[in-house]
Parts: C-alpha cells; structure tokens; sequence
C-alpha cells in the first residue's frame, strides 16, 4: 500500500444511523464513538471515493453494500462478444467462441496452426491452443482440432491424451463389457450414472410429484408444484397408485450405466507418478478449482472456457432509484445513469508538510515518520458542489490503536468555496492557475516556505476557489518492535458538511452524470447535511533512531 | 534523439580502454550499446544488438553465438566478481548459445544459457546460473545466483517463479526456431534497409 | 491517491512542443518520424520509444530506406497520456504468414504510465492507469477505464476489458474499478491535465 491514502466509511454499516440518512437524532450519540479503523468491522465499510455513490433522494452516500446490483450485459472478457442472457444458464456461464484459458496459468489462449507449411499455417489446420505466457500447448494432452468452428464440442469428446470419448451410451452397451474399454472420463461417467438412475427413479416411481416427465428433479416448475399440492390435498388418491406400481431401485452394476469399480493399481501409479515427478506435477488448488473435475496432477488438466463478465447497473437498497445504469453496448464506457459520490462529497488529500530547510530536520518519509516529534501535513479538501460547503472535522486526540499517536487538526471548522464551471477554470487568472498547481502532488511544500507562512491553530493553511487546505499535527509514540500493522498511522477523521442546496423537487429523468450541478427554475434553498467518518493513512512510523533524537523533545 | 539507430559493424573497438570485441561483418551492434570491461566479448555473426544495450565485461567475458537477439537497455555480463569457488576448466563469465533472445529491460549474468531459449523483459538470471535448451524465463522472474534449469522448462510467475517442463514442444520448436531467424531478419531489414 | 511523478524538474529539461507535448530531452525517441504524440502528452527522461520499429514494408528505395517506411506509424499516445520514467514503449511483433511483421502501438487519452513498465501492447485505452513496474505482453489489448496493478505481467495476447482491475504474474482480473473511475482530476484514472501543466 502506498501512502497516503483516503478511505471513506459508508454511514450504512453505522447500525445506530437510521438508513434512511436523517442524521439528526443521534448527533450526540453519535459524537460520543469514534471510528476505529482497526476493527475488523471497519474492513467492509472503508472505500476509496471512486467506489462510492450517492443517493440523491435519500441524499446519502451509498456503498457496494447498500445497493443492488442487476446484470445488463453478459460479455466474453477475451472476446469482447455479447452473450443473450437467455442463453447464459444453459452454457453455464462460459463463452461459446474460440475463448479458452490456460489450465496452467489461467491466462488466454490463443489458437495456432501446427500446419508444416508456415505460409499456409494462416489458413490451414490442425489447430492447436497454445498459452502465450506459460508455453502451455493443447499438446501436452495430446490434443489437436481439425476446424475452428466447433473447438468447443469437438474438445467436448476429447480425453486427456487425445483419444475421443466412446461414442455414446448405445454402442457401448451392445458391445459385451470385456471389450468396450471403460470410460474413465467423468463427464461421460456423470452422463452414464444420471441417465441410468433417471430411468430407474422414472420406472420405479413414475408418480413422484418432484420428478419432471424428463426425468430431472424440479422443485420449481409449476407442474411439480401442482403435483406436491396435490399430495398434500388428495394424499389417498397417489397413495393407493404408489405400492402397486412401484418396483424396487437396482444400483448400476456395469460401466455402461456408470459404475466405476476402484481400481488399486490407479492407486499405486498415482504414488509412482508421485514419487518420480514430484511437487511440480501436482495441480494446485487455483489450478483444480478452475476446473470442471479438479484432477490430481497437472497433466490432466483440460483448457477451460472463458467464464463471462458482466456489466451492473446499480439502485439504491433503500428507495430503489437507480444509481449507475451503464450503456448496453459491451464496448461503450458511457453511462446513462451515473450518480457517484465524487460530485457530492470532497475528495480529501494529504501530503506531508515538510519541515523548513532552516531547521534542518530530515525530510518527512511516510515509510518512516519520526518519532516523538510533530510532523504536519497538509489536508486538502476540494469541493465538487456548486454551493459553497461549510467543514466541520474531528477527530480522535489519539489514534487508535495500541500505540496513541497524537493527532490534533489545527483548524477543524472551514468554509470551502463553490465549485464553478468548466470555463471559469479555462478563462481564469493566474491566481487559479497557481492553485491548480498547488494542488499537484508533485509540489513539495516546506513550513514557511511561501511568504514565511507557519501553521497556526485555528487558521486555515491556504483557500483556493474551491478548496481548502488545513493543517494536521501529529505526534508518534514509538511502536517498538511490534507486530505486523502496528507501525501504520492511520487517522479517522469525522466529517461534516454543511450546505444549502436547491431543492430536490424535480423529476428523476433529468438526473444525469452532470450530478448536483447546473439546475435551472426556480431557486429555493434547502439546508443539508452529511457527516461520515473518513480513514487517513499517513504512513509508516519510523524506528527511534538512537538516544539523541528521543533526548530532543 | 537520433532518427534511427545509427548501427556500426566493427571489427575491434576504437576505444583502447574498451573491451576486445570480437565480431562477425553481420553483427549488428547499435551506436548506443555501452561497453565496458576490459575482458573479450565475442559476438557471432547474425547477432543483433538493440539500442541502449549494455554488456559488461569487467568480471568476465561474454560470448555470444550466432542468431542472438538482444532488447534494448538488457544487460549482459557479471556485475559483481564471480564466487570464488569456481573449478578450473569450467565456463566463465556469460555465454549465450545460438538462437538466444534477451527482451527488454532483462539482466543477465548466467554462466550459460542454451540455445533457443527466450528470456523475458525484466527478467534477471543470477550469477552462475545455467539455463537449458528451449527454455523461456517469463518476465520479471528474477532467477537466483546458480540456478540450474534443465532444457524445455519454462520459468514463470513471481519472485524466483514456478517451474514447468514442456512435453510435446519437438513440434513447435521448428517453428520457435523460426520465429527468432524471422525477427533477426526484420530487425535487420528495418535497420540497414536490405 | 494521485499518480506521482518522480520527480519535478527544473525547467529546461523538456521541449514543449506547438501541440503541448512535453518531452524530456533526455528520453530516448527513436524513429521520431513514426512516432504521434497526441498533443499535451508528456514524456519523462528515461523513457525509451521504439518509433523505428514499423510494419515491415519492402523498402522502395534500397538507398534511401525511410521511403517505405514513413508512411507508417509505429507508435502512437494520446493527449494528455503520461509515461513515467524508465518506461520503454516497443510496438509489438508477431509471426504471421511465416514472417515477423511489427504492428502499431496505440496509448489513448490521460492515460497514465508508471514508472520501469514496459509495453509490447498493440493498444491502450482511455483513462488507464498502468502501475509502475508492469509489463504488457505482446498484442495485449487494453480497453479503457482499467487499472493495471504494479508488477503485473499481462501475458501476450490478453484481452482486459473495460471497467477491470488486473494485477499478478500472469496478470488476471482481480477487481473492478469503481464507478467514479476516470471522472476526477488527480485520481488514479483520471483527468491528467494537472499533471501535465505540473511538469516542465
């Protein structure tokens, strides 16, 4: 993790503040707790701003957690294609092009002729997948195609060496059992075993309510519904059909119908292979579970489908409104609907206010923040609203944590002026040239660096058009030799704003990406409020360096 | 910023502080290859050397045969002295077999590597390491100091990488082989206009 | 979180160009003619362009071996794309037919590049913010809104499409971006003409 960094609590994990966003009952109680960032809890609340969105009729920030999400486009990730979501279950959520991922390393593959002729080798087969990272080849396992239009079905009835599967059922069953080779594959033994207990549970027991003329077992259909109903109300009726009709179930007893008998010596050459090739032929977990039927070693796994992505429109958990509607189009990046926190609450930056050359003091490092002494940074806050905002920051005296790193914010209650349009900035002086420049990172600031300017408690650092930069002391306590994570200062910050927005008295259609901003009509006024707890992560602390800087202060 | 890469075949450098450099009238080395040792360095014919590349030659000689690619900024050489406890009579400093391509931005200081074998951008081989036939080392897998990699695996992942052996790869290695003899001839097409 | 630059040099290392490209004097652009910068893009020092290696076109006149191949272009970055120090961008190559032919390297708008990547794609997207360290195999293609994770390995050949996150060696998706992604200045993905007007 690279410092600093900014995460934003959603207020719906807070389970006193009702979801319905009226803060205002529970101020005080809510002023009482602080924010602990170290919780486990606090793990699934904290998001980076970007993930956030907002409500504009519950006008509350909304988090992953408190919106629905529906799918409105199924796509390939490889090939960009859009899959019907009709046809989504019965290809199991997998692409059904040429889309393949390496059973080794889980990246694409891509297909390739092995055709001697190399000029011919655009054109003509046999085709092999081959992975462009690992040098995995659909060689390995034996396996070379003969088109490129049904690589899918055609690996289908390939086994693992390059034999194809016995054909079907019917063959096999006619041929005596000592000749037909059993088929080890469990896809086809899956295919033996559910054909041959469908027929025996649909001749055995033709009237079971949940059994579908098909054979399968469907709790959901109408039909079977109506049939459990039935059982239910007119019990006597099937009661008196079932024992005359019924005949006992058999088990499978030969491989047609699926049976497999365990084979000892498959035992032993596992333990051979073992014992020969070591660690590395074994398949590892991420490898098995990316496939249909985790094998034991890696070369017997099989290339496996690209699984399909998805593109989410989201809706506020609590009125339903929609949120983010994405365009349909897999290509398209455009929204509808975009209604994101970044146009409602400020973004928040930190960067370390240096210390004056003068004092010759080392340059803060956030990998490595002294100890015992009080370093500042500078907090800025920059407005996305058309209002100006008014700022209330508090945070905790200490930080939480083990060790109590002090924290005071010099100047916790600011104004932040509006955010003006696009062309203000693109006309504007020089004076909002500056400021788009302080605000870069890149620029390192030094305590009376600019016109002799020192931090002062209760003063605000610097104001820009639309932001505003405060300063934060902090103070660290020396974490010795502690565990992992003890070392990382990370400051909770509670804020609260204030504003004065046009009503909200319009129809939803209008709200676009354009967010808060640009409403026409009549101006009538509404006070608002938001308050939520952010998570600053300042850095690092460093290591006391020997007795003369624990002697300084 | 030049407009292409000047390129110079030479036969020994003018430099007298320089490396001996021993070179074929179908080496191409670019004009921005740094050299510097004082230790041969042998190139093959047909051996390209892209921009920026550098081969040290202060702890020991380089040897690099025919049909050798090298990226530009790679780097080629020990850079620090060679374990002491080295036997008589065994391959010093780096040697490169036929058909070896060293992409972008990889480090190495390997004792041998074998022919045909594809080390990846950002990858560093470590002193002393040996590297088989038809290998690839993926990027950025970092090979410690004396590793051994037999012929036909493939290296990838993070850190020092996970293992693989190729089966069934005599197939494609015809055209793997290809493949490198291609993009010599592009390079060479593209720079020297024939 | 902001993308940083390395470090901000004192004026006089760029030459700011009519269109607003800004270009580090000590970056090495090779094949200039075949290289288009999109106008206010930004080129840090050490960053290494291979402009010289276009679409093999059977040179027309042995002599003067410019005349097939100015009419290509090899590489091509957006407005307001950023590319870090040490990165070195190389159009892609791939056997084709029998011969190795080498395609153009496309980088979209505000792009950013971090610092040592190296990039064998054959196209990036918009608003893609690329950690440092990361390698992009050959003919990747980066569709927009993506964020690649530092020291990812994408594999020659992927595909990441738009809206993902993708980090590890071989780069896989491990996430989604969020969906203010690519909407505010300063943020990784997004707008990047501050750190534009930032350098030089």
């Amino acid at each position: 993790m690279s410092f600093p960094y900014t995460y934003i609590s959603c207020p719906c994990t807070d389970v006193s503040t009702p979801i319905n966003g009226s803060t205002e009952q529970n101020d005080d109680e809510e002023q009482e707790r602080t924010f602990d960032p170290r919780s486990p809890r606090a793990n699934f609340s904290l998001y980076t701003l970007e993930h956030l969105l907002y409500c504009e009729d519950c006008q509350q920030i909304r988090c992953p957690r408190c919106t629905l999400e529906e799918i409105v486009t199924w796509y390939c990730p490889n090939c960009l294609f859009e899959m019907p979501s009709s046809m989504v279950k019965s290809e199991a959520g997998r692409c059904t092009r040429n889309c393949f991922n390496c059973p080794i390393c889980i990246g694409p593959l891509a297909v390739t002729s092995v055709h001697p002729d190399p000029v011919q080798r655009s054109l003509l087969g046999p085709w092999i997948l081959s992975c462009g990272y690992c040098n995995w080849t659909s060689l390995e396992i034996g396996w070379q195609f003969k088109g490129l239009q049904d690589m899918r079905s055609e690996m289908g009835k390939l086994k693992i060496g390059g034999q194809y599967k016995a054909a079907n059922s019917k063959t096999s069953a006619s041929t005596p059992p000592t000749e037909s080779t059993p088929d080890d594959d469990p896809d086809s033994v899956f295919t033996a075993l559910r054909s041959f207990y469908n027929s025996q549970l649909s001749s055995s027991n033709a009237t079971d309510p949940l059994l579908t003329p098909s054979g399968g077992i469907n709790y959901s259909s109408p039909s079977s519904l109506a049939r459990i109903m039935s059982l239910y109300t007119g019990r006597s009726s099937y009661g008196k059909k079932d024992p005359a009709k019924s005949t006992p179930m058999r088990e499978s007893v030969d491989p047609s119908e699926g049976l497999q008998i365990f084979d000892p010596a498959s035992d032993t050459a596992a333990i051979e292979k073992l014992r020969t090739q070591g660690w590395t032929s074994t398949a590892s977990t991420a490898q098995q579970t990316e496939q249909k039927h985790p094998p034991r070693f890696t070369s017997d796994l099989r290339p496996t489908q690209a699984q399909l992505r998805t593109k989410r429109s989201k809706r506020c958990r609590t009125c339903r409104h929609i949120l983010v509607k994405p365009e349909a189009k897999v290509q398209s990046t455009r929204f509808r609907i975009r209604l994101v926190a970044l146009n409602y609450i400020p973004t928040i930056t930190l960067k370390p206010l240096q210390p004056s050359p003068s004092t010759q003091l080392p340059l803060l490092d956030l990998n490595a923040l002294p100890v015992l002494r009080a370093s500042q940074f500078l907090l800025t806050l920059k407005n996305p609203l058309f209002d100006p905002v008014k700022i209330t920051l508090g945070t905790p005296a200490h930080a939480p944590g083990k060790n109590s790193h002090k924290v005071t914010i010099l100047c916790p209650q600011f104004d932040i002026g509006p955010n003006a349009d696009q062309w203000d900035e693109a006309l504007g002086d020089n004076k909002n040239r500056r400021a788009s420049k302080l605000l870069s990172t890149s620029k390192v600031e030094y305590v009376g660096g600019e016109r002799g300017k020192v931090a002062e408690a209760g003063k605000v650092w610097e104001k820009g058009r639309n932001w505003t930069t405060v300063v934060v002391e902090v103070v660290c306590q020396d974490v010795g030799e502690d565990g992992e994570g003890e070392d990382v200062l990370e400051i909770p910050v509670f804020l609260r704003m204030e504003w004065e927005g046009d009503t909200m008295e319009r129809e939803e259609g209008g709200s676009g990406s354009g967010g808060g901003g640009g409403l026409k009509g009549e101006e009538r006024k509404e006070k608002r409020e938001l308050a939520f707890w952010v998570v600053v992560g300042v850095g690092k602390v460093g290591r006391l360096e020997g007795p003369t800087l624990a002697a300084s202060p | 910023m030049t407009a292409r890469p000047s390129v110079t075949s030479r036969i020994s450098t003018s430099r007298s502080l320089g490396p001996h450099i021993q070179s074929d009238s179908t080496t191409l080395i670019s004009a921005s290859t740094a050299f510097t040792g004082t230790q041969p360095i042998s190139l093959g014919p047909n051996v390209i050397i892209q921009l920026r590349a550098r081969m040290t030659s202060a702890y020991g000689p380089i040897n690099i045969s025919e049909n050798c690619l090298i990226s530009e900024r790679a780097s080629i050489g020990l850079l620090s002295p060679p374990a002491p406890t080295q036997a008589e009579g065994e391959p010093t400093g780096v040697n490169l077999a036929p058909g070896v391509v060293i992409e972008s931005g990889a480090t190495v200081e390997a004792t041998c590597i074998g022919a045909y074998t594809i080390i990846e951008a950002g990858a560093k081989v470590g002193k002393g390491a040996a590297i088989g036939e038809h290998c690839k080392v993926c990027a950025m897998v970092q090979l410690g100091e004396g590793a051994v990699v037999g012929d036909g695996m493939v290296v990838y992942g993070s850190g020092w990488g996970e293992r693989r052996s190729e089966q069934g790869r005599q197939e494609l290695e015809g055209m793997r082989r290809k493949a490198v003899t291609e993009q010599i001839e592009v390079l060479r097409r593209c720079w020297t206009g024939k | 979180m902001p993308p940083k630059p390395a470090s901000s040099k004192p004026k006089g290392d760029y030459i700011e160009t009519d269109t607003g490209n800004k270009v580090a004097r000590r970056s090495q652009l090779y094949g200039t003619q075949n290289i288009i910068l999109g106008g206010r893009t930004t080129i840090q020092p050490e960053v290494c362009i291979r402009g010289d290696l276009v679409r093999a076109a059977p040179p027309k006149d042995p002599k003067d071996p410019k005349s097939g191949a100015s009419a290509n272009t090899s590489v091509m970055v957006g407005r307001y794309t950023f590319v870090s120090t040490g990165s070195i961008l190389r159009p892609p190559h791939r056997l084709h037919k029998g011969t190795v032919s080498y395609h153009p390297l496309k980088i979209g708008d505000h792009t950013f590049i971090g610092e040592r990547c190296i990039i064998e794609a054959a196209s990036i997207g918009d608003h893609v913010y690329i950690g440092k360290g990361a390698v992009l195999g050959k003919m990747v293609i980066v569709k927009d809104w993506v964020k690649v994770l530092e020291g990812a390995v994408v594999a020659a050949g992927t595909v990441v499409p738009s809206g993902c996150v993708v980090g590890g060696r071989p780069a896989r998706v491990v996430g989604e971006v969020g969906d203010g992604w690519g909407m505010h200045e300063g943020m990784e993905g997004g707008d990047m003409r501050e750190l534009w007007r930032s350098v030089g």
